[in-house]
């Protein structure tokens, strides 16, 4: 990278810094709206308690529980997508990784908050804590979720540090206040080759600690569905393909993200058609691996056909749930395949709508595990009815929103880009980075 | 008016005859006394023999009635626990066994359901139990050895992650704060 394109990019990752124009403060105002409804609806609901919602007694688990299993799931996917491009050194990374940690800690920051609110009274979460049984998976969920979440901030903190010391020196001057924050946050970084030692370091450990603790945060939570008494639910496929549903969504996000980033912010340059053919290459291995899990989950359970799973996999190829479950199996698995798999024009256009249908079709497929799951007979006789209500609707669409909203806000105090992996992967430090493996891939 | 007052007549002796056919059926109904008794039972694991004996008001027996035993418990409020029932025979007797969930005082009801002109009859008794059945075991839980010991194992597990990032928030921060010390000795 030659002296004014890398000038450009600096400008570029510190542009949204400190900037509101006109359309930074309708997306401000229209998203904060959103939000605000939601946080109304969910007022509204502790003020009357669980009844305004559509959970009865038979489906008690339904639109807050999808969204805690899908909002994980896309925090995954980002956590995932930054670890494994760092530690097989992709070289085309460089502008991605702060989206992407970014993606996964706003969406887990969501995702976490769904369990509570399913409980009605918030406030016997400090039950789980209190009273905390080692053997009961909501104690294992709390404690997976709590850690990657610590993991994740660590992980979006350790490489913006340069960034942070370049942002300080930029911005010092403009910006007192922010200037202090950035001075404290960088904890003195001038890029020698021990403080880069030390960084890489950090940032070595906690790309290979992300992957594990991802999946087995969405392991524990696919177990909380297994261990149940729900017939549907016994599947040993659970974890694996709950994992890889989670990262297939997670990298369909960090396309929508990049993608809307990259336009608002003037990244073009920088972001280009290439990478999301590489996202989307990565998007078809995915969603081949998942269509390959979910053909040999639903082979397994449809050929053995146990009194309680038969009449849930009835309703799910032939019944009410149908129409979800083939919308899902075409517009959201195997169309998207086509549509980022094949080569031609327009990549990125069609990487973005491959990403939207795998999204709808992710949060669609959760629906299809939770709701028939939960409403199937227990005795032969009895189907439970779940028809969620605005409350839901509206607490679904504010959390969806708030997603972007803390993006937005998180970017307009730290740098968007990440400068200095930049000038890592073109060979501006002195130091060479230690955590590069053998096997890394380049381009 | 004569049929008025035939009307009366007739619907005054159906009700004359009524009462008078009832008094004639609860005249034939005979009062029944039961007599429990309450003795050790020939092995100790059996725990008590029951024993009761219908007998009309003079002393005849009663057989082929079913007795029905329950125990007064204490569960929500005071209700009545099924315990068994048994048929009398010719002496009008019958027995059975009981080996009481615990020692103590025990409130027992021996009861019987008409049979044909004999009255139920109920018999409350109480005795102080000396032997009860061993307290009930869970039996072993599968891979008992291997759960008790697991949650351990992933609390240190738990722990080894938490250090790691710890060890790489801190091990940074201070590797960065000393690189910046070191240029300023440099310097």
């Amino acid at each position: 990278m030659d002296a004014p394109t890398r000038a450009l990019y600096v400008e570029r990752a510190l542009w949204p810094i400190g900037r509101g124009d006109l359309r930074f403060w309708l997306a401000i105002g229209l998203l904060s709206a959103l939000v605000a409804f939601g946080i109304y609806a969910y007022v509204y609901q502790l003020q009357r308690g669980l009844w305004v919602t559509g959970l009865n007694q038979r489906v008690s688990w339904g639109f807050y529980i999808i969204n805690c299993v899908f909002f994980i799931g896309i925090s995954y996917g980002g956590a995932m997508t930054s670890a494994i491009l760092r530690l097989t050194n992709a070289r085309w990374r460089a502008p991605l990784t702060r989206l992407a940690e970014a993606t996964a800690v706003a969406a887990l920051l969501v995702g976490a908050v769904f369990p509570i609110i399913d409980l009605g009274r918030p406030d016997r979460f400090l039950n789980v804590l209190l009273y905390a049984q080692v053997g009961s998976p909501i104690v294992w969920d709390v404690v997976a979720i709590s850690t990657y979440l610590v993991a994740s901030l660590v992980f979006l903190y350790l490489p913006m540090i340069p960034d942070l010391a370049i942002a300080r020196d930029a911005l010092g001057a403009r910006a007192k206040l922010l200037g202090k924050v950035y001075s404290a946050l960088s904890l003195g970084w001038t890029g020698t080759p021990s403080q880069e030692r030390a960084l890489q370091r950090g940032i070595g450990i906690m790309a290979i600690l992300i992957i594990p603790l991802a999946v087995s945060v969405h392991s524990v939570l696919a177990w909380l569905f297994a261990v149940t008494t729900r017939g549907p639910w016994h599947s040993t496929i659970f974890a694996p393909l709950f994992v890889l549903a989670a990262v297939l969504s997670g990298v369909a996000a960090v396309i929508l993200v990049i993608a809307a980033l990259r336009r608002v912010y003037g990244l073009q340059p920088f972001i280009t058609a290439r990478h999301f053919r590489y996202l989307s290459y990565l998007l078809v291995a995915l969603g081949m691996a998942y269509l390959y899990f979910m053909i040999s989950e639903y082979l397994t359970e449809g050929y053995v056909l146990e009194q309680s799973t038969a009449p849930v996999l009835e309703s799910i190829f032939l019944g009410q749930y149908a129409p979800a479950f083939w919308t899902f199996a075409v517009g959201g698995l195997v169309l998207p395949l086509f549509l980022a798999g094949l080569p031609g024009r327009f990549p990125i256009a069609r990487a973005c709508l491959a990403a939207i249908l795998v999204i709808a079709g992710m949060w669609l497929k959760r629906f299809l595990i939770v709701v028939p799951g939960m409403a199937g007979p227990i005795m032969p006789w009895e189907w439970g009815r779940y028809s969620p209500t605005w409350v839901e609707i509206a607490i679904t669409v504010g959390a969806a929103a708030a997603i972007p909203l803390m993006l937005i806000v998180f970017f307009r105090f730290f740098p968007v880009m990440s400068v200095h992996e930049m000038d890592e992967v073109e060979g501006v430090h002195a130091a060479p980075p230690r955590m590069a493996p053998a096997f890394a891939g380049g381009d | 008016m004569l049929r008025l007052l035939g009307s009366a007549l007739a619907l005054g002796t159906l009700i004359a005859l009524t009462a008078g056919l009832g008094n004639v059926a609860l005249a034939d109904h005979v009062r029944v006394t039961a007599n429990v008794t309450v003795a050790p039972a020939e092995k100790a694991e059996q725990g008590y023999t029951l024993s009761v004996r219908l007998r009309t008001a003079d002393g005849k027996p009663v057989n082929e009635t079913t007795v029905r035993f329950y125990q007064v418990v204490d569960l929500f409020g005071e209700r009545e626990m099924y315990i068994t029932s048994v048929l009398t025979d010719g002496q009008g007797s019958a027995s059975t066994t009981y080996l009481p969930a615990a020692t103590g005082r025990l409130d027992l009801v021996a009861r019987s359901s008409g049979r044909d002109h004999f009255l139920d009859t109920e018999e409350r008794f109480t005795f102080e139990a000396s032997v009860a059945a061993a307290p009930y075991r869970l039996a072993p839980v599968p891979l008992a050895p291997f759960t008790d010991r697991l949650p351990y194992g992933v609390g240190a597990v738990v722990l080894s992650v938490w250090a790691l990032i710890a060890f790489a928030l801190v091990g940074t921060a201070l590797g960065i704060r000393r690189g910046r010390r070191d240029q300023r000795h440099i310097a």
